[in-house]
């Protein structure tokens, strides 16, 4: 069944693949839909030496799963440790809770306007992002606290404070990791921007290839880019098919 | 033995109306007892559960309790730790226990095999089972069921039933069921209490007699019949009739 589908998937991808081809290099070679297939190739040799690519990818990518992974440690290694105090003073969260409502897009412009390029900010910034949304999760989750696991941990005789660090919490994480993967794909965007408006990383090397015009510097830094969240998203999947694999 | 003695509770609903839950609520539990109680839905029945485990804490009267170890609450919708295999379920928190007992008590309640399954996706009737183990394990004076097998398909809910006929009879363990369903509670109980709503209170006792059948053909003998009878007539009168839709011809 499985390998059925991937052979359908593969068979798809290069019909179309032949079709871009065909209709890209020999029929159309010159268009503002899509670039000539062999400009691409070209593309991608070049763009790393005139967009200096290499040190552009190590700081996105370091940018943003070093924050997404400082993020989900502190919530999901300290925050635990807090939820019982969290749910004591749960009313006032909903009274602060507004800050979700604030545009992202403010707060990288606020950041790029304290902060200048500063690469520490940056990474800063996708920490904060990170954490509040999954903070914002966790307060959600703690609306529907299951009673059954709240009563087995009465019976096995657990404290309070037990209770939310040992059962509550560890019941939220898949649903938080779940969060986390799909946090994953707005980290990207959100660092995407915040690198094109302050010039450095990926984000700069789209302002330049805009800048320069490059067609198929477009393409081919889209194709890196999109490879990289792909290869994190099947690292995270694993992550949480290897842990958090009961609510799946 | 554990006495309830004059439970009131009253709480304030969602429009700010004051409800009576229990009014002078008392009964007991006997040692090695298997004890029901029969009750309309919204009579309060998980509350009483509750405030007898301790879970439940703002009430008025007394919980006289003779009892040495610890209560154990099954509620109803069994759960147990999906992130753990059965055997961290059954020994989570002990920090010593004999491996003799555990192996005992796994294979008294029908999960020799499945130590190292994780309980994820299981029927309730496994995560019962689960739930059991935990109780036997940690030497519980009592049980309590919170209509725990009305989740179960009839062929677990049989096999639990029987299940738990042993352990009364192997363990030192007493029961509180509360339920709506008849028949369950005259199989398995050995004093049956009904109890009406608005407020809850205890409106009459019997005594059944079964306590050594495990087979259920044993629903159409004549005493069986008799004593279904003398409930549904008795919540008959008080207007509760639907309650038993499934039970009256």
């Amino acid at each position: 069944m499985k390998t059925n589908k991937l052979k359908n998937q593969f068979y798809f991808l290069s019909t179309l693949l032949f079709i871009y081809i065909l209709l890209f290099e020999f029929i159309l070679p010159v268009n503002k839909i899509l670039p000539k297939p062999s400009l691409l190739i070209e593309s991608f040799a070049s763009i790393w030496a005139d967009y200096n690519l290499l040190a552009s990818m190590a700081l996105t990518t370091t940018c943003v799963y070093l924050s997404l992974a400082l993020a989900a440690i502190f919530v999901f290694f300290i925050f635990k440790h807090l939820l019982y105090y969290i749910n004591l003073f749960k009313e006032i969260y909903n009274t602060i809770g507004f800050y979700k409502y604030i545009p992202s897009l403010f707060i990288v412009i606020i950041f790029i306007f304290w902060f200048n390029d500063s690469i520490i900010a940056e990474f800063i910034f996708g920490f904060v992002f990170v954490a509040a949304l999954l903070k914002i999760s966790l307060f959600d989750e703690m609306k529907n606290i299951k009673e059954e696991y709240y009563i087995a941990a009465k019976n096995l005789e657990l404290s309070e404070k037990e209770i939310f660090q040992k059962v509550i919490f560890k019941s939220f994480e898949p649903s938080l990791f779940k969060k986390l993967v799909q946090i994953h794909y707005s980290l990207w965007i959100i660092i995407l921007v915040y690198e094109y408006i302050d010039g450095n990383g990926f984000g700069g090397a789209y302002r330049k290839i805009l800048l320069y015009n490059d067609f198929a510097g477009i393409f081919a830094l889209t194709i890196i880019i999109t490879l990289l969240i792909w290869l994190g998203s099947l690292l995270l999947k694993f992550i949480q098919t290897k842990y958090f694999f009961w609510e799946l | 033995m554990i006495e309830v003695k004059n439970l009131s509770k009253e709480f304030i609903d969602e429009y700010g109306v004051k409800n009576i839950l229990f009014r002078n609520l008392s009964f007991n539990i006997g040692d090695k007892e298997f004890t029901s109680v029969i009750a309309p839905v919204g009579a309060g029945k998980s509350s009483l559960q509750k405030i007898i485990k301790g879970i439940e804490k703002n009430y008025d009267g007394n919980i006289i309790n003779d009892f040495k170890n610890p209560f154990f609450l099954i509620p109803s919708k069994p759960a147990s730790f999906p992130w753990l295999t059965v055997k961290e379920n059954i020994l989570y928190g002990l920090k010593n226990y004999d491996e003799n007992k555990v192996k005992k008590i796994i294979e008294f309640v029908g999960l020799d095999g499945y130590e190292l399954h994780i309980p994820n996706n299981r029927s309730y009737g496994f995560r019962f089972r689960i739930l059991l183990a935990q109780a036997l394990i940690r030497n519980s004076s009592l049980i309590l069921l919170d209509e725990p097998f009305t989740v179960m398909n009839a062929q677990s809910r049989g096999e639990i039933l029987i299940l738990i006929k042993e352990m009364k009879h192997e363990f030192d363990v007493s029961f509180l069921l509360t339920t709506t369903n008849i028949n369950e509670a005259i199989f398995l109980s050995d004093k049956i209490y009904l109890m009406k709503k608005n407020p809850g209170e205890i409106i009459k006792t019997i005594e059944t007699k079964f306590d050594s059948e495990k087979d259920f053909s044993i629903f159409n003998s004549d005493e069986f019949i008799k004593t279904r009878e003398e409930i549904i007539n008795t919540f008959k009168s008080l207007d509760y009739s639907n309650m038993f839709a499934d039970l009256i011809v």
